[in-house]
């Protein structure tokens, strides 16, 4: 076993020669930069891409979803929170009323019964809002996609921002797809598109 | 989880810009050995002494604040979740010639993937033709 104490003794040159062992990864700079905002036309935008930051800093950081868990991933939606993955550092709180909630996290499968009641609760929802599909029934039927009572994915009956795969996806997966929806917030653009009509 | 003296230990061992940015990205100081710097520039670190169980290997990344956990190598996530004891810098990896380039995930970003259709449509799109009206 050679520990990574060993290692250290080297000098740092030995450590960046490391680099190019690694390095046969190719990342394309231009490609990974996020759809963010774009450079400022104006006075004007400029002061709105602020704002707008603001406005998406506030949201990102006190996410609020609404539950609804239909099978077994509202299990796996447990679990972030509790304290291992503790949603509530993300200012994440589970909020059993669809009229205070930003995020409906749909975690489970989504049955013809309970569509109308899934289409309400969305309905009742205050913009803005997202939906986060759990798993792979409520992403596109998953093991129930050829039952007659099953809808083939929750997309049909509400609009889906973020698609966590999974049958049912651990919570670690979830939370990436919370902070998927994080950097989705983070690109929206409210003043500065209204500026911009 | 972090006491101020903690983080004031932390802050002298790393240094006050080290200590900024650790603070704007993990709320939090760590001084730990640098194990290695992989292909994008994201730096390992460990320190088994003085962190807890879990929480002695740690990265610091080389992109802005909202880095994400994908923009970790596969060969560095099998250290950092321990897989392996020893970094990969120390490991013969024997990489198959197929192996593919390694991307962090790209949603979100210009190079997204875009799902496309290869097949015909099924289903040819309706074009009504109404009569006018009142006449």
């Amino acid at each position: 076993m050679l520990a990574a104490h060993s290692l250290i003794k080297q000098t740092p040159q030995a450590l960046v020669q490391t680099r190019s062992l690694a390095t046969d990864l190719q990342v394309n700079k231009t490609e990974v930069k996020d759809l963010s905002f774009g450079k400022p036309n104006n006075a004007a935008e400029y002061i709105l891409t602020n704002v707008d930051k603001a406005i998406n800093w506030a949201r990102q950081g006190s996410i609020w979803p609404m539950t609804f868990g239909l099978a077994c991933c509202a299990v796996e939606m447990m679990h972030i929170a509790a304290s291992r993955y503790d949603q509530d550092r993300l200012g994440i709180v589970f909020r059993a009323s669809p009229r205070q909630s930003d995020v409906m996290i749909v975690a489970g499968t989504l049955t013809n019964k309970m569509a109308p009641a899934l289409r309400k609760v969305y309905d009742q929802m205050p913009e803005p809002r997202w939906v986060i599909s759990m798993g792979s029934c409520a992403n596109g039927g998953g093991y129930y996609h050829y039952s007659y009572a099953v809808v083939r994915g929750c997309d049909r009956i509400v609009p889906v921002d973020i698609y966590v795969p999974g049958c049912p996806p651990t919570a670690e997966a979830l939370l990436y797809g919370v902070l998927q929806l994080q950097k989705k917030m983070r690109r929206t653009k409210t003043t500065t598109l209204w500026y911009r009509q | 989880m972090s006491t101020i003296g903690r983080t004031i230990k932390n802050l002298m061992k790393v240094g006050p810009a080290n200590a900024w940015r650790q603070m704007n990205h993990i709320s939090d100081t760590k001084a730990g050995t640098l194990v290695g710097i992989d292909a994008l520039g994201n730096k390992y670190f460990e320190n088994t002494v003085d962190e807890y169980y879990g929480r002695e290997r740690w990265v610091e990344f080389a992109s802005d604040k909202h880095a994400e956990a994908s923009e970790i190598p596969p060969e560095w996530h099998m250290w950092m979740s321990k897989m392996s004891q020893e970094p990969p810098t120390a490991i013969d990896l024997n990489r198959p010639k197929f192996e593919i380039p390694f991307t962090p995930n790209l949603t979100g970003t210009r190079g997204a993937y875009k799902p496309y259709n290869t097949m015909l449509p099924k289903v040819d799109a309706w074009e009504p033709s109404v009569k006018a009206r009142g006449q």
